[in-house]
């Protein structure tokens, strides 16, 4: 029986544009469980990016509670919401968003070092994590800019876990790569789920959504469904993927 | 036409965009114009404004003034024959030195006054009235007096106001019947000159040394020691104590020196605002180009060229330090009037110029030119980003240098750490921004020393005359025992300390045409006010302690001989001290009694200094000296008629008339019997023993306070001024920063990053530019205040370390805080808006 990490109820977003009022998240009531990955898709402007911003606690509600397990965050201040996020997000970006000026270890270690104290142990973890996602040694102090998009994305992702955060939030992490960057990226986002990560990504794309568990479909600020899956393996990618897609296609997407 | 257009457009966008930026920098170009424009019309036009004013008064422009006592028609004709000056007037006056005044408040003021009648003055000058009562009213008075606008100014003296002198213990009340304009004679410094009735000035003149006069125009190159040479050759008399010179020439420097002074230091203020301006122009051009780098490649794949694009910047620079040149232009011209009041009030005068509309405006056009210029230089930068690297955000970004303070080695706290990385990142900036704090440091451990020093009150300069300023100086009869007088004086209650010594006389000193006040102790060790900076005090007969000013202007150090020349002798004497001092034009000569009595063989002790336990009234220490010796002889001159029965009043007038010989006539030894019937009433000079009793306090008080306060105002407002400016400059860096790295900003926080956090890792990061600035402006403020003391009052005056370091650290604590508020703006860089890019 998994818990549930993640429930927002009645969360409602709005933006003022030109003095209209345009409602992107329509009293939402949502619930993440542990363990696992969730893909939020849907037509442009459908509310996924706002939705994701909302459940991290990256952006206020209009309206609504956000409960991060008991602890309701929509009030926090911004500051109480960057110390919430310190243990228990972890954050990739389309554009990947590595600090230019810092090398590749540099990057992961700002992430850790907010959260704890500077050790042997926390360096060896984040050269390990490195290793791990497949960025040799060498790598470890060149520059953001002196790599590929592919490895700047699993810097990314390395500086996105070494927290060990309650939940990693995506936002279209593969969005910026080719296709064989790409997969590379999916595989390690289905490693670390495997390794019980919970995780949440906003993604349009197909390939990327086969990887997840739970597919939360978004119209017009609501869930308009929402489709189940096993945990992702290489072999029934097909049958995944046919069921993945006539899941969409009755959602119009 | 298209391209302009372009170029106004980016300006204007630039302008809007980074409105807090864009107001510092119109600030501190406001303040550099006013500043500079006022300081530089004031020091161009100081001279011209004295010269209209004394021209005004039609005034001559040298007095040689002679004790009565000493005068010979002899000196007249030297001027006349020797010196071909026929065109003179002589006349008498009187000269009445530190004479309490009564001030509108009711305090006791101490001047120094030169009283001669209306004919006497109109002899002298056009004796023009600015204000005055009615004629009717003025023929009313008992007592008129003209005061000059000096005194007018600095006493708040109006017409019809009560104007009283203080004299042996007496008032001598007068009322101010005008106020007029004086040429010579109108500082505290040589004395105010006032005019009294033919019928005072005789009263007055049996109580206060007269003089006689001679005034003559063109004195320019007169030469005032080789005239006293001549005068005292040809009459065989020592005349260096019965001779005072006063000129236009010296009138002007006492007048309008501190006015000089005051306007240098403000130019230095404003060359400080300026270079933090153009500091903070291009540190602003730096960041807008790296800011729109993408902006600037799209335009030049469009055809446009790095010239028209670096224009856009330099024409919002022209418009931001135009606007500010402009606002301080018309502020210093509306300043005007404020400025010739302060003058006034600092010369004493009543000043109208015109505001100097030209001079303000080429001052504003020079500044717009400079900024203009090096806003040109910085902007040529965008030369070095041709289309691909421009939109490849510049070769900069692309980094491949050393990685400074890696995070693996990391200290207990990350923002620590992350604030020094930014700190060497950011390393040209830094630097750029620390030598502002360095040039705006340095000025305010220069005015926060001196506010502090002033703030004492005239008792800090006091502190540093190099003589002793007793509470009370007793002048003695001849015959009397200074040094027992003195012993008796010990045992009186209340008395700290009684310092024998000798009435100042002046000494020349080979080589020099300065003359010299003899300072002489018999142990220096026991005086309070007199420090050495080098050396001993002279103890032996062939030792002597110079003043730091002769030491420096002569190229004399301890070890060397100095030829003293007096009386008709000349004695070698080694140089053994070294005193800072800042009395009697700096040229002390200090000598123990020893040395003395070979250069003035036949001079004896005649003055007991006076220093008195603290909340001993001076009054009080007075009354009981006289109740035991008597009055002095100058009191007792100058004390009203006598009461009592016959006898009683004849003693008292006979007294009277001894104490006007002794004081006025030099008269040491007086018998006198009268016979009345059968009675003789008989008595003798002895019985007195006091010459003269009296405080320099108060004088130094009312001379030095307003200078000392002038001084306080101007280094609390600097001090004031340059934290605005340093806080002017941590607000543009913050807020430039915040922006450029805003990007970062939102990384950071989508971390996890609070935006105290990243405040206080801007704020941090600034500290070891603000820490190293800090010390180096304490060590340069510390050396420019000595130079400061030491070149313009010869006294190696040094600025307190406690005060720098507490100034330094206050300057850090603060830099710290303004920056941290200044990225403020950091709460404003939204994750969520980084997302959407």
């Amino acid at each position: 029986m998994a818990f549930s990490i993640l429930k927002t109820e009645k969360l409602c977003k709005s933006f003022s544009n030109g003095g209209l009022q345009q409602h992107v998240i329509k009293n939402m009531d949502l619930e993440i469980l542990e363990g696992d990955f969730t893909i939020i898709m849907g037509a442009s402007g459908s509310g996924k990016s706002t939705l994701l911003y909302a459940l991290s606690g990256m952006d206020k509600p209009t309206m609504g509670k956000v409960f991060f397990g008991n602890k309701e965050i929509q009030d926090l201040t911004n500051d109480e919401l960057a110390v919430f996020r310190r243990g228990n997000c972890g954050f990739v970006f389309q554009s990947i968003y590595l600090l230019e000026n810092q090398t590749i270890l540099d990057n992961v270690l700002t992430g850790a070092l907010i959260v704890q104290k500077n050790s042997p142990e926390l360096v060896k973890k984040a050269q390990d994590l490195l290793k791990k996602v497949g960025l040799s040694e060498e790598m470890w102090n060149k520059y953001p800019n002196q790599l590929s998009g592919g490895e700047a994305q699993r810097a990314g992702i390395v500086r996105a876990v070494i927290n060990d955060p309650k939940i990693l939030f995506a936002d279209e992490p593969t969005g910026q790569l080719n296709s064989a960057s790409g997969k590379d990226v999916l595989d390690i986002f289905t490693e670390i789920h495997k390794n019980g990560q919970s995780i949440v990504m906003v993604t349009h794309d197909l390939k990327t959504a086969l990887r997840g568990t739970r597919v939360l479909f978004l119209r017009d600020g609501s869930v308009a469904g929402e489709y189940r899956m096993k945990n992702y393996e290489e072999d029934d990618s097909k049958a995944r993927r046919s069921g993945l897609q006539n899941f969409l296609d009755e959602m119009g997407w | 036409m298209v391209i302009g257009m372009k170029i106004v457009r980016l300006s204007l966008f630039n302008l809007r965009k980074n409105k807090r930026e864009a107001a510092a920098i119109v600030f501190l170009t406001m303040i550099t114009v006013f500043l500079l424009g006022t300081a530089l019309t004031t020091i161009l036009g100081m001279g011209k404004v004295f010269d209209e004013c004394f021209s005004a008064t039609g005034s001559c422009g040298y007095y040689v003034e002679f004790r009565e006592s000493a005068y010979r028609s002899l000196y007249r004709d030297i001027l006349e024959e020797d010196f071909g000056i026929k065109d003179n007037e002589k006349f008498n006056m009187l000269f009445a030195l530190n004479i309490n005044t009564l001030s509108k408040d009711g305090d006791k003021v101490a001047y120094h006054y030169i009283i001669l009648t209306e004919e006497s003055e109109h002899k002298i000058e056009d004796f023009v009235i600015t204000d005055s009562m009615q004629e009717d009213r003025i023929s009313g008075l008992a007592h008129p007096v003209w005061i000059p606008s000096g005194v007018a100014i600095s006493g708040g003296y109006e017409p019809g106001d009560a104007f009283t002198l203080i004299i042996g213990g007496r008032d001598y009340p007068f009322m101010v019947a005008g106020v007029y304009e004086s040429g010579l004679s109108n500082n505290s410094g040589y004395g105010y000159k006032i005019v009294v009735s033919e019928r005072d000035y005789e009263l007055l003149r049996g109580i206060i040394d007269e003089y006689v006069c001679l005034a003559f125009d063109g004195g320019e190159g007169f030469d005032e020691v080789q005239y006293t040479e001549l005068c005292e050759e040809r009459s065989s008399e020592n005349l260096k104590s019965d001779m005072r010179f006063e000129s236009k020439r010296t009138e002007e420097i006492n007048e309008t020196g501190f006015c000089q002074l005051f306007m240098w230091l403000a130019m230095i203020m404003a060359c400080i605002t300026m270079a933090a301006s153009i500091f903070l122009i291009r540190h602003k051009i730096s960041n807008d180009i790296e800011d729109q780098m993408q902006q600037i490649g799209v335009l030049e794949a469009l055809g446009y060229r790095s010239k028209e694009i670096s224009l856009s910047y330099i024409l919002e620079y022209v418009l931001t330090a135009g606007t500010g040149a402009i606002l301080g232009g018309v502020s210093a011209c509306i300043f005007s009037p404020v400025m010739d009041s302060f003058l006034g009030g600092l010369m004493g005068r009543t000043i109208h110029r015109d505001p100097e509309w030209l001079k303000i405006l080429l001052t504003a056009a020079a500044v717009v030119a400079v900024t203009t210029l090096f806003a040109l230089l910085k902007a040529g930068q965008i030369r070095k980003y041709p289309p691909v690297i421009a939109f490849r955000k510049g070769i900069r970004t692309h980094h491949f240098g050393k990685n400074i303070l890696p995070l693996t080695k990391a200290g207990k706290n990350i923002n620590v750490t992350l604030a020094f990385k930014s700190f060497f990142r950011n390393i040209k900036t830094n630097i750029g921004a620390g030598l502002c704090i360095v040039l705006a440091g340095t000025a305010l451990m220069f005015s926060t020393g001196g506010f502090v020093f002033f703030s004492r009150g005239a008792g800090a300069i006091v502190s540093l005359m190099g003589m002793e300023i007793a509470d009370e100086r007793i002048v003695l009869l001849d015959g009397v025992d200074a040094y027992a007088f003195a012993d008796e004086i010990r045992n009186f209650p209340g008395v700290r300390k009684a310092l024998v010594t000798y009435e100042e006389e002046d000494l020349t000193v080979e080589g020099s045409k300065v003359s010299n006040s003899v300072i002489v102790y018999d142990d220096f060790s026991e005086t309070e006010n007199i420090f050495l900076s080098e050396g001993k005090f002279p103890q032996e007969d062939n030792e002597v302690a110079i003043s730091l000013m002769r030491s420096m202007d002569s190229d004399l150090h301890v070890g060397d001989s100095l030829t003293i020349e007096g009386n008709g002798t000349r004695k070698s004497l080694v140089i053994t001290g070294i005193i800072p001092e800042m009395s009697n034009g700096q040229h002390n000569i200090y000598m123990s009694e020893k040395a003395y009595l070979r250069c003035v063989p036949n001079a004896r002790p005649d003055t007991v200094e006076v220093f008195l336990e603290k909340g001993v009234e001076r009054s009080e220490f007075e009354k009981k000296v006289t109740e035991k010796y008597g009055a002095s002889a100058k009191d007792m001159a100058e004390s009203a008629g006598a009461s009592g029965d016959l006898e009683q009043r004849i003693r008292s007038v006979a007294d009277e008339q001894m104490a006007t010989l002794i004081t006025h006539y030099g008269v040491t030894d007086i018998d006198y019997s009268i016979v009345i019937g059968d009675r003789v009433i008989s008595g003798r000079s002895s019985s007195f023993v006091i010459r003269e009793m009296s405080s320099y306090q108060n004088l130094f008080k009312t001379q030095i306070e307003p200078i000392a306060n002038m001084f306080l105002l101007f280094c609390g407002g600097g001090a004031v001024f340059v934290t605005i400016v340093v806080a002017a400059i941590l607000v543009i860096i913050a807020a430039s920063n915040v922006r450029r790295q805003r990007k970062e900003l939102g990384i950071m926080k989508s971390m996890g990053y609070s935006s105290a956090d990243l405040m206080k890792q801007l704020a941090i990061s600034m500290l070891p530019a603000t820490v190293t600035a800090s010390v180096i402006a304490a060590v340069f403020g510390a050396m420019i205040y000595k130079v400061f003391w030491l070149m313009l009052f010869g006294i190696p005056n040094e600025a307190d370390t406690a005060v720098l370091v507490i100034t330094g650290v206050a300057l850090v604590i603060f830099c710290y805080i303004v920056t941290y508020l200044s990225a403020g703006k950091i709460r404003q860089v939204s994750v969520t808006e980084l997302m959407t890019e």
